[in-house]
């Protein structure tokens, strides 16, 4: 059996270390991933992003062992899953709730009993126990309402939302969420993102989250990983990688949130990003510069406010504008002598 | 118009009609209900040993594979005179309604159980891997989660084969089972009572037509898609 200890000092929580995953294919092999060494740490909301085929959805399905390592390990508080099998797989797995982009909801059962057949499963309470607590579940992520609709009579989101639910029903400490939001409208994205936020903060869950959306790791996470063809580009605080990314992959995850403005031909066009408050006009105000705005945002990312505009900055002063700006902590980038 | 109908149908005799239709029926329902229970754990075992099942297994695929197969390329007449042997050791005449049940039966099972296999295979792979995830065992995805998705296409396979039944036992009829099928060759072909024929197609068709309508009804009540 394994013990998942939530109140341990041991801030890491999930660690993979030299893990690989070769796929035989009909002619050939296919490495999904290569060499992975990553640690995701108790309660934060982890990041795995990556376009198609980078081997994101492959790694965090190692987590729960959908998917078995070649080469490397997983470890879960210090514990190899390398041994589980039959009756130790099946308590770790109660213990991980899952979630995908096609929620994998059962047909033929109404919200209700979706959540409580997660407790069946691991033959928990009786069936009045178990359906109280289901309803409790379904009260928690909103549906109390629609407890006894079959799936075909909710929503994207509100199906997503009954298979939060089940997940949540064994009391897991860590949920994964493979591309959870990628079937949905915005409107239905934004509503579970923020119910994942919440989770994470009222239960101290620890979320893994699989996306190919920057926009999803900006508003949600605390970390993020990037891979790219099964290998790991960059790893880092949310902040650290959209305000000063390493890799190319990570500039270009960072660029894409963003893009340069096609009408502005100016050569005076910089892209300005900054953490915490805004500074932009402080900075400038009393020099014999232009500012104009082409495009932006200022968003909320976990940590803080995160600005990001694409201006012209022109006038005499236009040199010392920018070096007053980067002395304020803004990043200054796409400068044309 | 009653006077021209029984002028007509002179040579039916509606005594021997019920008692032809009532065999009908025993060979039907005896058939179908073990070509369930012979059927549904061969299509499971398929389902499951196949290369995209929960336990891939190519010797157990290829072995239950063959012989669904071998079972289905014979022809039921034929198949049902090459059984003979096993039919006498099994119910102890190979005539009558007991004497059309095992060759009824080891024609529509595999049948049954390659229909059941492609309803499984329906079943929506998210939501094995969904249950898969919450730490269902073999068996519990199985029982819990295969079976209870797939039922509205098991239903479906079912009722196909009850329809396919009702063709065999009309075959299993002319080489000695009794039933409508009987009737229609000793009296409709080789008597040329062509009213005795029309009787038993009509009734014939009205029994397919019954079994749809049941199949497709309990398929729409097990359904919530």
């Amino acid at each position: 059996m394994v013990e998942i200890n939530t109140t341990s000092a041991q801030a890491d929580l999930i660690r993979f270390s030299g893990l690989s995953k070769r796929f035989q294919l009909k002619r050939g092999h296919q490495d999904a991933l290569a060499g992975i060494d990553l640690t995701i740490r108790r309660g934060e909301i982890f990041g795995i992003i990556g376009p198609s085929g980078s081997g994101k959805s492959t790694l965090i399905r190692m987590i729960n062992r959908l998917e078995r390592p070649t080469q490397g390990r997983v470890e879960i508080d210090g514990v190899d899953l390398a041994g589980l099998d039959g009756a130790a797989l099946s308590a770790l797995r109660h213990k991980l709730g899952m979630i995908f982009q096609q929620f994998g909801l059962l047909s033929t059962k109404t919200a209700l009993q979706n959540v409580a057949f997660a407790l069946e499963l691991a033959g928990t309470g009786t069936a009045s126990s178990r359906k109280a607590r289901a309803l409790e579940l379904l009260e928690r992520v909103g549906l109390s309402a629609h407890a006894d609709k079959y799936p075909a009579q909710l929503s994207g989101g509100q199906k997503q939302r009954v298979a939060i639910a089940r997940a949540l029903a064994n009391n897991p400490n860590i949920l994964l969420c493979d591309e959870a939001t990628s079937a949905l409208d915005p409107y239905a994205t934004q509503d579970i993102l923020s119910l994942l936020t919440d989770l994470n903060r009222d239960l101290g869950l620890t979320i893994v989250l699989v996306t190919h959306e920057m926009e999803v790791v900006r508003q949600v996470c605390d970390r993020v990983a990037i891979l790219d063809q099964g290998r790991l580009a960059e790893v880092g605080a949310v902040a650290d990688v959209l305000l000063d990314p390493q890799s190319p992959e990570a500039v270009a995850l960072a660029a894409h949130l963003l893009p340069r403005p096609e009408n502005v031909a100016s050569s005076e066009l910089v892209r300005l990003t900054w953490f915490g408050e805004d500074r932009l006009h402080a900075t400038v105000s009393g020099l014999d510069v232009w500012v104009s705005l082409h495009a932006g945002q200022v968003s909320h990312l976990k940590s803080g406010l995160y600005g990001d505009v694409w201006a012209t900055v022109s006038g005499p002063e236009r040199l010392t504008a920018l070096a007053r700006l980067r002395d304020a902590g803004l990043k200054v980038g796409e400068v044309a002598s | 118009m009653t006077e021209f109908l029984s002028a007509f149908f002179v040579n039916v005799d509606s005594g021997e009609i019920l008692r032809a239709s009532l065999e009908t029926l025993g060979m039907l329902f005896g058939a179908l209900v073990l070509s369930i229970v012979l059927g549904l754990p061969l299509g499971i075992g398929l389902s499951v040993t196949s290369p995209s099942g929960l336990a891939p297994n190519r010797l157990s695929y290829g072995a239950l594979s063959l012989i669904v197969n071998v079972l289905r390329s014979v022809p039921f007449v034929i198949l049902f005179i090459l059984l003979i042997p096993v039919t006498l050791a099994l119910v102890g005449t190979s005539l009558g309604v007991r004497g059309a049940i095992p060759p009824l039966v080891l024609g529509a099972a595999p049948f049954l159980a390659r229909l059941i296999e492609m309803a499984l295979r329906e079943v929506d792979p998210a939501v094995v891997e969904a249950t898969q995830a919450l730490g269902a065992s073999k068996r519990q995805i199985v029982w819990r989660t295969l079976l209870p998705e797939a039922l509205p296409g098991l239903i479906a396979a079912v009722t196909v084969t009850a329809i396919a039944l009702v063709s065999y036992t009309a075959m299993a009829g002319v080489v000695g089972a009794g039933g409508l099928g009987d009737l229609a060759v000793r009296y409709g072909y080789q008597r040329f009572q062509t009213d005795v024929m029309l009787v038993t197609v009509v009734l014939i068709i009205l029994l397919v037509q019954g079994l749809q309508v049941a199949g497709d009804a309990l398929v729409a009540r097990f359904s919530h898609k």
